[in-house]
């Protein structure tokens, strides 16, 4: 065997050694933490940051819209200017066209 | 927690997970980093290792519906940690757009010195275990991913040629003849590097 392939064969060794012993040690807390974000995302409990701000902007939007129907709902009734089942049956019917319009309308 | 850790098996904490306590996969992390450091820790350069290691786990549990109870759970979590490996190479390898730049000087020392002393003992000295590992990862990156990944298994890590093939989903006829062309290939390629170092 020559020299050459002998010191390639020692240099072989040792790099493969070199290279076993290139696991460090599992990092703490932190890291599981961020793992088990990544987990929960998948598992469908985590949403993007985008996600976020829009179910944000869509929930206060729909109780801004339901407080509006309430409230329209109690001055209609209050004022007597619709009988309260034919409120209740329009409400069931044609919710939007309700609250999208305006009690002149209505009337 | 502690009890916890050790009062349920893997087999116990997967059916939970699995039943939808998202939470209990935690165990899962902590019972097995160690053993996924290990196996990343060796083949994906240090600064990517936590990065890596986390998709390990992730792609682990969006897999574990398809988990069988056939193997132990830390063999077929060994299993999507190389393809994990892997998969990084091969993004690695597409990515890759300049030649590799040519060995440092503390690359060449280390080489000019291992060389001079025949005895072939590795150095105990921290410093000069980086440089060895630098290189080999060097050495490593000329190689294709699928090569690289069977040389890591069949030559560094000295699996069986039957194992190599069960991680890796190959052939055992395929990883032989892979695994003997990939270590020409690594073979030439430090010889290389050894004409680089003594010109």
């Amino acid at each position: 065997m020559n020299k050459k392939r002998t010191d390639t064969q020692r240099l072989e060794r040792l790099l493969a050694a070199a290279w076993r012993e290139g696991a460090g040690a599992a990092p703490g807390p932190i890291w599981q933490a961020g793992v088990m974000a990544g987990v929960r995302a998948a598992a469908g409990g985590g949403t993007p940051a985008w996600a976020n701000g829009f179910s944000r902007l869509v929930l206060r939007m729909s109780l801004t819209a339901a407080a509006a129907a309430a409230v329209l709902v109690a001055w209609l009734v209050a004022g007597g200017l619709i009988p309260y089942e034919e409120l209740a049956l329009m409400m069931i019917d044609e919710p939007l066209s309700l609250l999208a319009g305006t009690p002149f309308v209505i009337l | 927690m502690v009890a916890e850790r050790t009062a349920r098996t893997d087999a116990q904490i997967i059916e939970a997970v699995l039943d939808g306590d998202t939470e209990a996969f935690g165990l899962l992390v902590e019972r097995h980093r160690e053993h996924v450091f290990r196996i990343v820790g060796r083949r994906v350069p240090r600064q990517e290792v936590e990065a890596v290691a986390q998709d390990v786990f992730v792609r682990a549990f969006t897999s574990l519906p398809g988990f069988a109870d056939r193997s132990p759970f830390e063999w077929w979590l060994s299993r999507i940690a190389v393809l994990t490996c892997h998969d990084f190479w091969r993004r690695r390898y597409r990515s890759r757009e300049a030649p590799m730049s040519s060995l440092g000087e503390d690359h060449r020392e280390w080489l000019r010195k291992t060389l001079a002393d025949e005895s072939g003992s590795s150095s105990e000295r921290s410093e000069e275990r980086l440089i060895a590992r630098d290189l080999v990862m060097r050495a490593l990156d000329e190689l294709s991913p699928a090569d690289r990944a069977v040389i890591e298994l069949v030559h560094l890590e000295e699996r069986p040629v039957a194992e190599t093939a069960a991680l890796l989903g190959w052939s055992r006829v395929n990883v032989k003849v892979r695994a003997h062309r990939a270590r020409r290939k690594l073979q030439g390629v430090i010889e290389r590097l050894q004409a680089e170092a003594l010109a």
